[in-house]
């Protein structure tokens, strides 16, 4: 999974924005990139899009230098929601270190969301990945809106399969930073057992939980 | 299918991104605007494209390599001297190279700043443009690759399952034409059975009706035949008393009343009816062996005893009509079943043989066996059996001899006993060269 070249001193993580067709996964992106600081963050890179859907990717790097010397750079990734684009899907999801699925809270989204979430399972299944070992959490977007899911059936259901759930709304920022500082929290404790990254890099889970999530100044002073 | 190793966006350094085309155009621009160096650099500094007055060493001045070494990392990173701008270059966050402008001092310093921002803003496009472009073709190469083997794949088994169909939808027409000729067969079969069914209910019943009046009338022509003997014989007498007395009157009255032709008449009468009772007493026995209406116990036979049983049986009929009976015995294991009614069937096909033709009747007496079965085939060299009417020959009633002749029962009962013994009777027949009717009877049948 994870792209680790020790001569180089280099390591490239790949955080995936998975989730049914219109959920917000991009959104969500579009809000990490308002909100964190610019230091370390890549510009947002979108690929080609249709009618405002995202059709290939989009791409928000972020890179920071541990304090043993080694360069990690971090690739967060949306995937195309459409059943249609499931092949790019599987290309996206190849060599993953972490998912957060996007579901819609919407109750007549129920249905896409379990099937998108089906879809998941089949494709980490594809590309070798195992789904009860890779970092994953789960966020109900759209929490703005009204005929939602309520929160306490959610947690109903997912609360027993012990997979990290959060409310947002993207489109208002919230629930965003959350979701991705637990995704990152779950990706440095999963990556720290093979790499030993504190004792090898000196990168304690501290300091790489800030690198990718520190708020800008500008927002943080508002 | 294999996995694919595929990793968007593999790092890429600045010469992985741009190529001399991509960067000297914007190079030649910013000197031919009144810079006097223009350069893109390696993260440490290095020319890796360079336009105007371009140093030995290849890169960056002093002043600016100092600048580097210090290492602010804000972006955007511009730091300026006195006549020159340097700016860092980002991939994915990551700082990857340097954009270096240098002017004369003429050049003021504002105008310098702009060309800066000018000149950066356009570099970083072309970057991102370029890192797009190969993101776009990356992805979208393996996912054509990926769906092009999907789709050989698919194509691949919706070949093997029309395969399957099409040899499944051929045989199936022959199938379905196989069961149908099959079902037809069990239907006339089945209909064939329910007939004979019926018909024995009906001839048993017939039988019994007949059998009560038959029985009486035969008594009672024997008893006739007694009487009318003493009538004749008192007549007689008389008829010699009178000669004696009145002759001539006697003699009148004897003539009037036909007395002669009445006495040799009467006896012809009687013994016409009771050939007549006796054809009827014959019917009634084959219908009441038809309908199984006197069974006798089933026990071990033997075959080959049971035919000569029968063969003696018909001692009389053979010399009379001066047959020639062939006997091909062959060791057969015991049979278990009815002696009375195997001894029957045998009768009845051994006596359609014998009519099959008028003179030089040979009959061929087969037996052997096969297996389990035991196999009897009584052939003869008659004038056959017309393909036509080959399948009525054991339905019942059914005869080809004058009416009265035949009672049509012989084959039909035959038929019947056989079946009941879990065997069958098949009949091959040839016009003008003979008939062999083949029974088969199962010997394992211990009940």
């Amino acid at each position: 999974m994870i792209e680790y070249d020790e001569i180089e001193q280099r390591m490239v993580l790949k955080l995936v924005y998975y989730g049914p067709a219109m959920s917000g996964k991009t959104t969500n992106l579009l809000r990490l990139h308002d909100i964190l600081d610019m230091e370390g963050r890549g510009d947002l890179m979108t690929l080609d899009t249709k009618d405002d859907r995202t059709i290939f990717f989009d791409l928000l790097p972020f890179f920071f230098i541990a304090p043993g010397g080694l360069k990690i750079k971090v690739k967060v990734y949306t995937v195309p929601g459409q059943v249609r684009h499931d092949a790019t899907r599987k290309a996206v999801l190849t060599r993953a270190d972490g998912i957060a699925f996007i579901a819609d809270s919407q109750i007549s989204e129920s249905a896409n969301n379990s099937e998108s979430f089906e879809n998941l399972e089949k494709n980490l299944a594809f590309v070798g990945i195992d789904i009860g070992r890779i970092p994953l959490v789960i966020q109900f977007n759209k929490r703005d809106l009204k005929d939602i899911i309520p929160e306490n059936e959610i947690t109903r259901v997912w609360e027993p399969t012990g997979i990290p759930i959060f409310m947002a709304s993207a489109l208002q920022g919230w629930g965003v930073i959350e979701t991705f500082k637990r995704l990152v929290e779950l990706t440095y404790d999963h990556i720290d057992i093979r790499h030993s990254l504190k004792e090898k890099h000196m990168l304690t889970k501290e300091m790489f939980v800030d690198k990718l999530t520190k708020v800008s100044t500008e927002l943080a002073g508002q | 299918m294999d996995r694919i190793d595929f990793s968007l966006g593999a790092d890429m350094g600045l010469k992985d991104i741009l190529s001399a085309p991509d960067v000297l155009p914007l190079l030649k621009t910013m000197v031919k605007a009144g810079a006097d160096l223009a350069a893109v650099t390696d993260r440490k500094g290095k020319f890796l494209w360079a336009e105007g007055s371009i140093p030995d060493t290849k890169e960056l001045p002093s002043m600016a390599m100092e600048a580097i070494a210090k290492g602010g990392r804000k972006k955007p990173e511009t730091l300026s001297g006195v006549n020159w701008r340097l700016s860092a270059i980002y991939h994915e966050a990551e700082p990857i190279g340097f954009f270096f402008i240098s002017a004369p001092g003429t050049v003021s310093k504002q105008f310098l700043s702009n060309l800066m921002d000018t000149a950066f803003t356009g570099l970083n496009i072309i970057i991102r443009n370029i890192v797009k472009r190969v993101f776009t073709t990356e992805l979208h190469t393996t996912v054509v690759k990926r769906s092009y083997e999907e789709l050989i794949e698919i194509n691949k088994n919706l070949a093997a399952s029309e395969k399957r169909y099409r040899e499944l939808s051929e045989t199936l027409d022959q199938t379905v034409k196989e069961r149908t000729a099959e079902l037809k067969r069990a239907y006339a079969k089945l209909l064939q059975q329910e007939k004979m069914a019926s018909i024995g209910k009906l001839a048993a019943g017939v039988a019994h009706e007949i059998n009560n009046p038959m029985g009486f009338i035969y008594s009672n022509l024997n008893t006739l035949w007694k009487y009318v003997k003493n009538l004749t014989e008192m007549l007689q007498f008389y008829k010699r008393q009178e000669a004696i007395g009145k002759k001539q009157e006697g003699e009148e009255l004897y003539k009037k009343l036909k007395i002669d032709f009445i006495l040799s008449d009467i006896y012809d009468l009687i013994r016409q009816s009771k050939d007549g009772a006796e054809r009827i007493k014959h019917i009634v026995t084959n219908l009441k062996g038809f309908s199984h209406i006197d069974e006798a116990a089933d026990r071990e036979i033997s075959i080959n005893e049971e035919m000569d049983n029968t063969i003696s049986v018909l001692s009389n009929e053979i010399k009379n009509r001066s047959a020639e009976i062939v006997k091909q015995y062959d060791q057969v294991a015991g049979f278990y079943g009815n002696p009375g009614l195997i001894c029957q069937a045998f009768l009845n096909i051994l006596l359609n043989a014998l009519h099959s033709r008028d003179d030089n009747i040979i009959v061929t007496i087969k037996t052997e066996q096969h297996g389990d079965d035991a196999v009897i085939s009584i052939a003869d060299n008659g004038k056959g059996i017309p393909s036509e009417i080959q399948s009525r020959i054991f339905e019942p009633f059914f005869t080809t001899k004058e009416v009265g002749k035949g009672t049509g029962m012989g084959l039909t009962v035959a038929h019947d006993i056989i079946s009941r013994h879990g065997g069958n009777i098949e009949v091959k027949s040839e016009p003008e060269k003979g008939s062999t009717f083949v029974i088969t009877l199962p010997l394992r049948r211990m009940e």
